[in-house]
């Protein structure tokens, strides 16, 4: 049971990523290749403040998303001129940026040694030791993701987003500021980003910079390759889809190494074939 | 109307326009012609806000400003770019109520809807498809119906004959005279060379090399002159 909990808590953390992330390549086309770094920047926030500050989850979570938002507004404004191929390799660079950050601030960060004993949160003395307590913690801001992805869909800044990834000179033309929307939205993203970052810190209890590559920032983006750009359950289904897959080798039996291994081969077909045969994802509402 | 001062415009160090002036007047149909690379295109980008000229000013309504396209839309000035339509994926009344993203209240919508369908009619039957499911000419029609949803005081569309048939460049140019003999609203219309549909607009420019070489009505024996030495 506490197997199915504790995958349960990760489908959670990578349901808030895909959400996150979505908003950004799907429902914008903003081909983003930075979700690690925020994803980072959130995990070490709670990480350094929760150790050596002496800071509750709750106030450390919110300065990672802070934190975030600042540095997103920021490197959003300068992505904002790109788009394109240009536009994920900008975005790359920060998350290559961020992971050097991570790994050689050793003052900081302790480097490649990492930070372990991260705390969990707590309400009003109720402290989410348990899995089980920490999964429902974990779901209700999935769920919160969740109806925000919703709400930005159907709203009106949700069309201008539409309509820039569809055609942004047009939009342009229509009188859309959209390196506005492009830097708030991307903003947005980055903040939510922060906040599974601190669930997973807090939840691993021990995190070091090689949980923030740029290589997991393609496996965020495969995940929503997968279930399907501009859908909010599509972010969810690829999520759980991409999480339970490599679980299931596990019951085969494989040696550690073969399985390992597997799993990279599994992701990467799972991309082509996607790209290939259905390049909008299976829940996709729009194809990069 | 909108009226251009000595502007140098081009991008980065590439200069494409040099010390151009020209004059937009209200409810004319101007046209602006030239060969590919004269800067036809620029010219139409600069006066919009889309690119920041060099050095000179735009002045509209006799007043100087600073232009952007979301000052201008607020104005009444819209602008239909080169080969770009519509938004294929979108129904064709989500592409119309696009244009409406900056008003300040959504109660006229409607009353502005059904005003700008009755200029419009061909279009009623396909409000709910995806306006990349019509054909050429009707997605112009939709183009110029999400312009016109704001009832615009002037309208500058580049190249809108691109990629059309010739008789629906016809008819596109006889859409633009009847909407601005029923509107007021003026036009600037950029075309490589608009030779047979001339008599329908008011004032040509020629523009070559950056520089305007005619200015003037649009009919006469020097533009013919002018265009033969210009395009032959």
């Amino acid at each position: 049971m506490e197997y199915f909990i504790n995958i349960g808590i990760l489908f959670c953390i990578y349901a808030m990523l895909a959400l996150s992330l979505n908003m950004v390549v799907g429902l914008s086309g903003l081909v983003s290749l930075a979700h690690a770094a925020f994803y980072g920047i959130g995990a070490y926030a709670v990480a350094i403040l929760m150790t050596a500050q002496g800071f509750n989850f709750w106030g450390a979570m919110c300065v990672g998303m802070l934190l975030n938002g600042i540095t997103a507004f920021i490197v959003g404004k300068i992505l904002s001129k790109f788009k394109g191929d240009y536009y994920a390799i900008v975005s790359a660079g920060l998350s290559v940026i961020v992971f050097s950050v991570l790994l050689n601030f050793k003052s900081l960060t302790k480097g490649p040694l990492g930070i372990y004993g991260i705390g969990k949160p707590a309400i009003a003395g109720f402290h989410f030791y348990s899995s089980a307590s920490f999964l429902a913690l974990a779901f209700l801001f999935v769920v919160l993701f969740y109806a925000l992805f919703v709400l930005i869909d159907k709203s009106s800044f949700g069309r201008a987003l539409k309509s820039l990834r569809e055609d942004e000179v047009l939009t342009v033309s229509l009188g859309y500021k959209t390196t506005k929307y492009k830097s708030l939205i991307f903003t947005l993203s980055a903040i939510m980003a922060g906040v599974a970052g601190s669930f997973f810190a807090s939840y691993i209890a021990f995190i070091d910079p090689t949980s923030f590559q740029l290589a997991e920032g393609i496996f965020f983006f495969t995940m929503i390759t997968v279930g399907g750009l501009s859908s909010a359950f599509g972010s969810v289904v690829g999520a759980a889809l991409l999480l339970t897959l490599p679980e299931a080798l596990r019951f085969l039996g494989l040696p550690y190494e073969t399985a390992a291994q597997l799993q990279q081969l599994i992701y990467g077909a799972l991309l082509v074939l996607m790209m290939a045969f259905r390049p909008q994802g299976l829940f996709g509402k729009f194809r990069v | 109307m909108l009226n251009l001062k000595n502007i140098d415009a081009g991008y980065g160090k590439k200069q494409v326009l040099s010390n151009v002036s020209a004059e937009f007047k209200s409810s004319a149909i101007t046209v602006v012609m030239g060969p590919n690379g004269a800067g036809k295109s620029t010219l139409l980008k600069a006066a919009f806000g889309l690119l920041k000229p060099y050095k000179g000013e735009i002045l509209f309504e006799d007043l100087p400003i600073k232009a952007t396209p979301q000052m201008f839309v607020k104005k009444g000035v819209f602008m239909g770019p080169q080969g770009r339509r519509v938004f294929q994926n979108m129904t064709v009344q989500e592409n119309i109520e696009l244009a409406t993203h900056f008003w300040k209240s959504r109660t006229d919508f409607e009353t502005a809807f059904e005003r700008v369908l009755s200029y419009f009619e061909e279009l009623k039957p396909f409000l709910k498809l995806p306006a990349g499911n019509l054909s050429g000419g009707q997605q112009q029609m939709v183009a110029l119906a999400r312009i016109f949803i704001n009832k615009p005081k002037m309208v500058l569309l580049d190249e809108p004959s691109i990629g059309l048939s010739p008789k629906l460049i016809n008819d596109t140019f006889f859409k633009i005279k009847e909407m601005k003999e029923k509107t007021g609203t003026a036009f600037v219309v950029v075309e490589h060379n608009l030779k047979t549909l001339l008599p329908l607009t008011d004032f040509a420019y020629i523009l070559k090399d950056g520089r305007v070489v005619y200015n003037g009505k649009s009919e006469g024996r020097i533009l013919e002159k002018m265009m033969q030495a210009v395009f032959e």
